[in-house]
């Protein structure tokens, strides 16, 4: 790992040869992967990730480099070429006061890959002898240690040690030429005592007991109907349907529908929506952003009204707006951009089933798949993994091949009634700054109409 | 330094009495920049070489990747940790001596001078400006190349050399009509003729295709799916042949010789000796070869590796790849034939029908293992002479069926974004789509 002796002369060489801003990201990271199909291991992966990424601004100029030669000569020889060809000339850009901070590192429980395969054993065992009909049980576990060391030339010295671990279990259920899979994720900024703190064998079983409940699912009708999102990784709609939107990077671009909307009513009243990067061991969790600057808990939404955007440096600069610690990257080959860390709904006062009252015919979606949205038109979509038919107030029958589309503006102002059972899921969210580990988060919430794709007939 | 780093690693190997080791040495260029004010900005530059490694000990094949070069024990600590507990080994490469360095092809996006990028960017981009009459608006136009080598030796001498190109230039622009504003974007990629004229022209298409857009009527459709729309499916739906997919019960075949009949048009591809990165070998030193997944409609071949070809009885088939981890199963250039029909016959076919021109959530929209894919898409519909663009509909149903309900196939076979693998496909016209709209 690069020295802070070498971070700074880096930092200072840069600076001395014309350059208004140089940042130094090096990182040292450790990931271990395991999979596991119908109990049969698949893999076993060890990967060690170590470079530095300098970043140069000068007159308004950003060039970034990035190397795993990380000698002290070949650093110099980066920011030489950096600083040579980058255009020298005034810069609009006014940077604050230097701070200088150096974090401790925690201590991490280390594992082997006995334990991991235990892990990934006590979930998987009870998915294959729920039923026959289970044809494929897949784990797929992953944990990283990531050491990073962020410099700049305003005098930021921060390191870090970021851990996380997670399993992405899958079960494909099978049944007179019928088949439905189902997936779950689960994960934490934590190390392997997260996974003492679950029961596994019921994490393992309800994957399992899902993809064979929707083996006798209806075909989804389609249309426009009333529909209820469960709580967690429901969160994915708001993700997509206006937290990318609300990234200073779209906003910088002109590519987001609320460029210049602070102070406008974007959602309903229902809607308090809160991007919080401190929450204590949540998955999108760090110290402090990968610029070094804090994490924060940001109110985007306030009650229907937007009230910040997320913002990195530059964006904060451009844009004339607080830093609120969201520059993120997936690694030491990406420059940072501002993203998301563990973005949820507020929770407010309705009980799950008030949600379902007055609901003639509509959609529940107690599971969602991915997504992806048009920041700059705002259409989303995400697919339905699990949901259910509501018929006068009540949750009837299963359902499958439901696709959710909408445009964000709208579906905000659509959101009637928000639950008071928030919780957060775990997800990757794949971007300009590569692959990173968001939470998405929500309480139960309903959606006066959404359009609702699908193959089935209404009854 | 990497050099030095290995001839440790196989010393201790050696030292170790481990059987066979092969070496993966990746080494990757990047370059990227976006345009402001007329100059290269954000600019991002790269050279990074990583070390695989993987070994067969005791019947068990262990891998690790590391791009710190320091310590060759600690990784051949590790890679021992990860001998797999299973029957699972790596084989020799084949053939008594494998050299092979593929040839280097020059690539016009991507072998010729920053600044003729950067002027190619600007002339896309003033392009886009004067074809909308200044009512386009740029929002970003960006170039990204990556150029991977990869180069793998064995303790047995042999000695495998591949080189990856990808490259595009894109362009992303806002087009205001009536205080509105619709997005369009359109890339020129490295496997294309450089045509800055179409880019900017199909830029402005896309965005202008969104006016007045409305959600069309629920119901089945003919349906023709332009030819870039078509090799995105194609690429999410190729796994369903892949013999690891269907290994693992991932895919919707179930059983490794199960018989699959589709419309006797369709007939896919995977030719190695196409495009950029022609491959004489595959990544276990098989030679690889143009072969017919799909033929006439039926079930040819099953894509698969070493260790599945002996699993199942079977021949390599040319496709094992390595996947990050270890040797997996994939295709080098993947396409649907063409058929003889140009564009302007496939319109032809059908009075009323819907143009596909754009989808999206193809990672969650198909699910491989059930067969069942809904896609939230974007058309035209044509429907007794009147013309509508549609969106905020979804395209759904089974790929089987869909593959089935094939009326023709144009001619007019394109390329997606390069990448390791490839996917082209030519547009097609299916019968009874089902579009899900909200009215």
């Amino acid at each position: 790992m690069i020295t802070d002796e070498v971070c700074r002369s880096v930092a200072e060489y840069g600076i001395s040869h014309g350059a208004d801003f140089v940042e130094i990201f090096g990182e040292h990271t450790v990931q271990h992967g395991v999979s596991l199909v119908n109990n049969e291991t698949k893999n076993l992966i060890y990967t060690e990730i170590c470079g530095v990424g300098i970043r140069v601004i000068s007159g308004g100029k950003v060039s970034y480099a990035y190397t795993n030669s990380i000698s002290e000569d070949s650093l110099y020889k980066m920011i030489r070429n950096m600083v040579e060809n980058v255009f020298i000339g005034e810069s609009d850009i006014k940077y604050g006061k230097p701070t200088n901070e150096l974090c401790n590192l925690n201590e991490f429980c280390e594992l082997s890959n006995k334990d991991r395969l235990n892990i990934i054993s006590e979930i998987s065992r009870p998915m294959i002898s729920y039923s026959p009909k289970i044809r494929m049980a897949g784990i797929e576990y992953f944990d990283s240690n990531q050491d990073i060391v962020i410099c700049n030339s305003e005098g930021v010295l921060k390191r870090d040690r970021r851990y996380r671990t997670r399993c992405t279990i899958k079960s494909v259920a099978s049944d007179k030429g019928e088949t439905h899979s189902c997936v779950k994720t689960i994960g934490k900024s934590d190390d392997f005592n997260y996974w003492n703190s679950l029961d596994l064998n019921n994490v393992g079983r309800s994957v399992a007991e899902t993809s064979i409940n929707m083996l006798g699912a209806n075909n989804c009708p389609s249309g426009v109907f009333p529909v209820v999102i469960s709580n967690g990784f429901g969160g994915v709609l708001i993700h997509e349907a206006c937290g990318h939107s609300l990234e200073s990077n779209s906003i910088v671009r002109n590519c987001s529908e609320y460029t210049e909307s602070l102070g406008n009513i974007i959602a309903s009243n229902t809607v308090t929506l809160i991007d919080d990067g401190t929450i204590n061991g949540a998955w999108g969790s760090m110290k402090f952003d990968d610029e070094g600057y804090d994490t924060q808990k940001t109110v985007l939404i306030k009650k229907g009204v937007l009230n910040s955007y997320m913002t990195d440096r530059i964006g904060a600069i451009k844009l004339g707006h607080h830093r609120t610690g969201n520059a993120r990257r997936e690694n030491y080959t990406f420059m940072p951009t501002s993203r998301m860390t563990n973005t949820y709904i507020d929770s407010c006062n309705e009980d799950e089933s008030e949600l379902f009252s007055e609901i003639t015919e509509g959609l529940y979606v107690a599971n969602v798949g991915g997504g992806s949205v048009n920041t700059l038109s705002g259409e989303f979509n995400f697919s339905v993994a699990e949901g259910y038919w509501i018929k006068n107030g009540i949750v009837q029958y299963p359902i499958k091949g439901a696709t959710l589309i909408g445009k964000g503006k709208e579906v905000l102002m659509n959101i009637e009634k928000v639950g008071k059972d928030v919780s957060l899921g775990q997800g990757m969210c794949i971007a300009k700054s590569g692959k990173i580990p968001v939470s998405v988060g929500q309480p139960s919430i309903r959606i006066k109409e959404m359009i609702v794709g699908g193959i089935g007939k209404r009854s | 330094m990497q050099e030095e780093f290995i001839q440790q690693f196989l010393t201790l190997c050696r030292k170790k009495k481990i059987e066979y080791v092969r070496i993966l040495i990746e080494e990757c260029e990047e370059l990227k920049f976006e345009l402001l004010d007329r100059n290269a900005n954000n600019i991002v530059v790269a050279n990074i070489i990583g070390i695989g490694v993987i070994i067969n000990h005791l019947g068990k094949m262990g891998y690790a990747y590391t791009e710190d070069f320091s310590n060759p024990r600690y990784l051949l600590k590790k890679v021992l940790d990860n001998l797999i507990i299973s029957k699972e080994s790596i084989d020799d490469f084949d053939g008594c001596h494998v050299v092979y360095s593929q040839e280097r092809r020059f690539v016009p996006l991507i072998d010729c001078s920053f600044e003729k990028k950067v002027e190619m960017a600007n002339d896309l981009s003033d392009r886009v400006i004067e074809y909308s009459s200044g009512k386009a608006e740029v929002l970003s136009t960006s170039y990204s190349s990556k150029r991977k080598k990869i180069h793998f030796i064995d303790t047995r001498g042999k000695d495998i050399q591949h080189i990856y190109d990808t490259g595009y230039l894109y362009v992303h622009i806002s087009y205001k009509h009536e205080e509105k504003k619709y997005s369009g974007l359109a890339y020129i990629t490295c496997n294309q003729i450089i045509d800055i004229d179409k880019c900017a022209k199909d830029a402005i298409t896309k965005a202008c295709r969104c006016i007045n857009a409305i959600s069309p009527k629920t119901g089945l459709y003919n349906a023709l799916i332009n030819n870039d729309v078509m090799a995105k499916i194609l690429q999410r739906i190729v796994p369903i042949f892949m013999g690891d997919k269907i290994d693992m019960g991932l895919s919707l075949i179930k059983e490794y010789d199960e018989k699959i009949i589709l419309s006797s048009k369709l007939s896919i591809i995977d030719d190695p000796n196409i495009l950029n990165n022609s491959l004489e070998y595959d990544e276990e030193g098989v030679k690889t070869r143009k072969k017919y997944i799909i033929k006439n409609g039926r079930l040819e071949t099953i894509l698969n590796n070493k260790n599945l070809s002996k699993k199942y009885k079977t021949y390599a088939t040319g496709n094992g790849f390595y996947n990050g981890s270890s040797v997996g199963v994939a295709g080098v250039n993947i396409y649907i034939k063409e058929g003889e029909k140009s564009y302007d016959e496939l319109m032809l076919y059908s009075p009323n029908k819907i143009i596909i021109y754009d989808i999206s959530g193809l990672k969650s929209g198909i699910d491989i293992s059930s067969g069942k894919f809904s896609l939230p898409a974007k058309g035209i519909v044509f429907d007794k002479g009147e013309i509508m663009n549609v969106e905020q509909f979804t395209i759904s149903g089974n790929i089987f069926d869909l593959l089935n309900s094939i009326i023709a196939i144009g001619d007019d076979l394109h390329w997606g974004v390069p990448n390791k693998t490839n996917y082209g496909s030519p547009s097609i016209l299916f019968s009874n789509l089902m579009i899900t709209g909200t009215k």
